[in-house]
């Protein structure tokens, strides 16, 4: 509890504290007992200046220092003085202390006249450009860096390529079963509830053989992919980022692209068409145990009406969605990586936005296909 | 006169919009072993970003045997090795790994000869027998000198030191001074080293520059000792000899 008392009437006006100023205790907030001194010293006459009595201060922290700090700061704007000397001595020496550190004196690239002007205003635009151009550069270096492994002029990684591999193709394949499973299942019980309605339940085996090769099988995988590898790459890379270990590829030469990105594309453009064929036949057997389960189907006829179905083109046209869904989420997933700052934060920010970036990618993506596919009566 | 190892002339640094330093001009004599001393955030390791090509100069030219390097960094990547503040060892190889790779891409040596050569180093750096680790299995100690076992891999010219002694115990510290007084002793390497461990400061290094971080440029260079003791600048002589500025009233 502190008391805070205005004695004498003289030209300094005397503020008196008594008891304890401590944070965790009941303190006034400074900008009211700093309203009511200037208050004070603007109703008196002759008011030159505020001094402290404290000796029956008790107790004090930081916030009677900082109190005391931005009082002297509001008597300075108006001409008033305030004598610190009748502060504690301890105070005073980390007030002195706290003074000696002066704020970092920066000095802006563009502080011309125009440069001030023009910075604010086209920084975020500027900052926008930056980012496309890099895109761009980076879109630029892997085709290059491609062509060069193709031409045999660097070394295709093989080392790495097996690693990735195994960790984007085979560990995936349980959650690649499950979710196409489940596709599969939901699909046929749908379209099994509506067509049975006309008698025609036994095509549900068309739609969802249909819909798992040309759509759902590629689409599922790729947003599996997305959230899985993608982020995966781009956390990984950015923590490389962050633990400088891209610097040190870079200062003693070695191409980032050879070492950690091409090997990461290649490996999942590799593994999705793979993943999607596996997700194809899984999706197809969700599809077939609905049937069975709800039209008393039996295996066979399921698959000979699915077989009735599906065209080649069908497999075709679900395998090269995966290319280029593989494609799109790898080297986002890198992108991103590569962007990422030096702080943990920023290896979240780029994970969210790896993933973010690739699952609207492969949708827009996947709309170009339906009117390319479309256009060419595929 | 010899020509210097390392020469800049006029380059300005900067930290992303803000300029850091200006004109900044100094030589590194070949077996010298350079200190970058100075206040913490004043800019020694982002100087140390432009000598070693991982910022594009701005303004200014650095030259390395004479030859500029400003805009060829390629061609002089594997002549020097860098210490990075954090050992920066990747992640996904072992520690023979890390240093046998260098070898794999820049010599012809055999498997068996690049093995031999890896053991040695990491002898050199006390980590006999922790080849097969990987980064992750080592402290933050044995990865610096891991760390410095890949750096000093190609046996190269100019060897960069980001603190090399930082959350090193005293031991390991004055250790990894010896060595890189032994590097030096051996190899003639030419050391540039960023650091601000005053006893480092004074047992290894042949000349120092200050950078000062208010007036964005080198206030001093000379040997430590000199600079200690008959510098006129107490910002200078009160960090070298850790004393604290006077913290008189206003």
């Amino acid at each position: 509890m502190i008391n805070i008392a205005f004695v004498g009437e003289a030209s300094l006006i005397k503020i008196r504290f008594e008891g304890e100023w401590c944070m965790k205790g009941e303190v006034p907030t400074a900008a009211s007992v700093i309203l009511d001194v200037m208050a004070k010293a603007k109703s008196c006459t002759n008011c030159s200046g505020v001094i402290f009595d404290v000796s029956r201060l008790k107790r004090w922290d930081t916030s009677f220092i900082s109190f005391t700090l931005e009082l002297a700061k509001s008597l300075k704007k108006c001409r008033l003085k305030f004598d610190q000397k009748c502060l504690p001595a301890e105070m005073l020496n980390i007030i002195n202390f706290a003074s000696s550190s002066h704020p970092p004196t920066h000095e802006a690239k563009g502080d011309t006249r125009w440069g001030k002007f023009w910075h604010p205003l086209f920084k975020q635009y500027r900052n926008k450009a930056l980012i496309f151009c890099k895109n761009l550069a980076f879109i630029g270096e892997l085709i290059i860096e491609s062509c060069r492994i193709f031409g045999g002029k660097s070394k295709f990684r093989f080392k790495e390529f097996w690693q990735i591999v195994e960790q984007v193709g085979v560990e995936a394949l349980p959650i690649v079963a499950l979710i196409s499973f489940l596709v599969g299942l939901i699909l046929a019980f749908v379209s099994i509830l509506q067509l049975h309605k006309f008698g025609a339940g036994v095509y549900c085996a068309d739609l969802v053989g249909i819909s798992m090769m040309r759509e759902m099988a590629c689409l599922m995988t790729a947003v599996i992919m997305s959230g899985r590898t993608g982020a995966a790459f781009a956390a990984t890379i950015g923590t490389m980022v962050v633990n400088e270990e891209i610097d040190a590829m870079r200062t003693t030469g070695l191409s980032c692209f050879e070492f950690i990105i091409l090997p990461r594309i290649f490996a999942l453009v590799t593994m999705m068409p793979l993943l999607c064929v596996f997700s194809d036949i899984i999706g197809i057997c969700g599809g077939m145990f609905a049937a069975i389960a709800m039209l008393n189907m039996n295996i066979t006829q399921y698959f000979i009406q699915t077989k009735s179905a599906i065209a080649l083109n069908d497999v075709l046209c679900g395998l090269s969605k995966s290319v280029v869904f593989a494609i799109l989420i790898a080297s986002i997933g890198c992108l991103k990586g590569m962007q990422c700052g030096r702080d943990a934060e920023a290896v979240g920010r780029v994970t969210t936005s790896a993933v973010v970036a690739s699952v609207t990618s492969i949708i827009v993506a996947d709309a170009v296909f339906a009117l390319i596919f479309n256009a060419l009566g595929i | 006169m010899k020509s210097p190892k390392l020469e800049v002339k006029n380059l300005t640094t900067s930290y992303g919009s803000y300029v850091v330093m200006r004109n900044i001009n100094f030589s590194v004599q070949s077996g010298e072993i350079f200190l970058v001393i100075g206040g913490s955030g004043c800019g020694k390791s982002t100087l140390l970003k432009y000598l070693i090509g991982l910022k594009e100069c701005p303004a200014g030219k650095i030259f390395y045997d004479e030859i500029d390097v400003t805009k060829n960094w390629e061609s002089f990547c594997n002549k020097f090795g860098v210490l990075y503040q954090n050992g920066a060892l990747w992640s996904s190889m072992t520690v023979a790994e890390n240093i046998a790779l260098l070898f794999s891409e820049y010599t012809e040596l055999s498997k068996s000869d690049i093995e031999g050569i890896v053991n040695l180093k990491l002898s050199l750096v006390g980590l006999n027998g922790f080849g097969d680790f990987y980064p992750s299995q080592l402290s933050g100690g044995m990865k610096k000198r891991a760390s410095l076992a890949r750096a000093m891999a190609l046996d190269p010219d100019i060897l960069f030191l980001d603190e090399p002694s930082a959350g090193l115990d005293p031991i390991s510290a004055a250790r990894l001074d010896d060595l890189i007084l032994k590097i030096r002793d051996t190899f003639g390497t030419t050391i540039v080293s960023i650091t601000h461990d005053l006893e480092s400061i004074f047992k290894i290094g042949d000349r120092a520059i200050y950078l000062d971080g208010e007036s964005r440029s080198i206030i001093a260079e000379g040997r430590p000792s000199d600079l200690r003791d008959n510098s006129t600048c107490s910002k200078i002589s009160n960090f070298l000899s850790r004393r604290c500025p006077d913290h008189s009233p206003e």
